[in-house]
């Protein structure tokens, strides 16, 4: 576990290492996670204590979103000005997406 | 002395592990309903306190930021599954990608599109387009393109439980329902909840769901800062 970990840190220090390298928009730690998979296809083969501490750490994701989330208290105005017509953006575009993910997959099956 | 044991972040990272606890419990004994995920109550619980409390967000984030530094490598740690998907994938790779590509940014560009004209303010808009990823890669992403994290956190929670609940039945409705096509739309639209709802339905529908989610997760994070 602990040595999985380490590693995750490493390919997480990596991504940041080459974000400010080549300076890239795209977050350190998806760099991370690219330079991660890289090195897996290479090896054809997941390091098992690379994959017992991803197995390990994505199920708590919950408690760690948590502290995050609880910052929605600093945007009380966004949400009393804007928060019902957020919901109702937030649940139109789910129907557009949805059916093109659908209809993409049917039309390409025939 | 209670005010000065509020100040300390030790006191506020337990208070978020048991707010957690108690929600994870509530989930179980409410037989996993997808509207109510841990992360929803144990953020109820929270902020509820930190409002009862009058703590101010700056306090509570120095025991947080303990949590919240764990999700650099769960990002990182999202290059196991998407190894194994993309084998189980391999044959039908193709067409999985331009459902992703095609079904994920409808969905952003009509969700950022009205964003743009009926609220207009360039912050929530930028946030707005991370919504449909799972949320330790919305907060990566609103970080790096100058939007809200807080805000992607919610919008994600809350597109999520909403997609949970109407796209299998949506689906079904037009009768495009099938284990590939509701389980990509699930996890397209509805990410980590829509993902756990998949589970619900079947093996296939959650492997789809899974795989769906983290496909447009990486995606999006690596086209979209380029994009705001």
């Amino acid at each position: 576990m602990l040595a999985g970990l380490f590693a995750l840190l490493v390919f997480l220090i990596l991504g940041e290492a080459t974000q400010s390298w080549v300076a890239i928009p795209v977050p350190s730690s998806i760099i991370g996670m690219v330079l991660l998979l890289i090195f897996i296809i290479l090896k054809n083969k997941i390091p098992q204590n690379i994959e017992i501490a991803a197995n390990k750490l994505a199920p708590l994701l919950p408690l760690f979103i948590i502290p995050i989330s609880a910052g929605l208290i600093t945007q009380t105005e966004i949400i009393q000005l804007h928060g019902l017509k957020l919901l109702l953006i937030l649940t139109i575009s789910l129907i557009p997406g949805a059916l093109v993910t659908a209809l993409v997959l049917k039309l390409g099956k025939h | 002395m209670l005010a000065n044991i509020l100040q300390l972040p030790m006191t506020w990272l337990t208070i978020t592990l048991g707010a957690y606890l108690l929600g994870l419990k509530l989930y179980q004994s409410l037989n996993k309903a997808s509207w109510l995920p841990p992360v929803l109550s144990g953020f109820l619980i929270v902020t509820f306190l930190l409002w009862v409390t009058e703590t101010p967000y700056s306090t509570y984030e120095q025991g947080g930021q303990l949590l919240s530094f764990f999700l650099g490598p769960v990002v990182v740690g999202l290059a196991v599954p998407l190894f194994h998907h993309f084998h189980q994938m391999k044959k039908q790779l193709l067409i999985i990608l331009a459902a992703i590509i095609t079904g994920s940014f409808t969905t952003v560009v009509v969700a950022v599109a009205l964003t743009h004209y009926w609220i207009g303010i360039d912050a929530i808009t930028t946030t707005m387009a991370s919504k449909s990823v799972t949320t330790p890669v919305a907060v990566a992403i609103t970080e790096q393109t100058q939007g809200i994290p807080a805000l992607a956190a919610a919008f994600v929670m809350v597109t999520g439980i909403i997609g949970a609940a109407i796209i299998p039945l949506l689906l079904k409705l037009l009768k495009l329902d099938s284990p590939q096509t509701t389980g990509m739309a699930l996890g397209i639209c509805a990410h980590a909840v829509g993902t756990s709802r998949a589970i619900e339905l079947g093996q296939e529908y959650a492997a789809y769901s899974a795989m769906a989610m983290t496909l447009t997760a990486s995606l999006h994070a690596i086209v979209l800062p380029w994009l705001l």
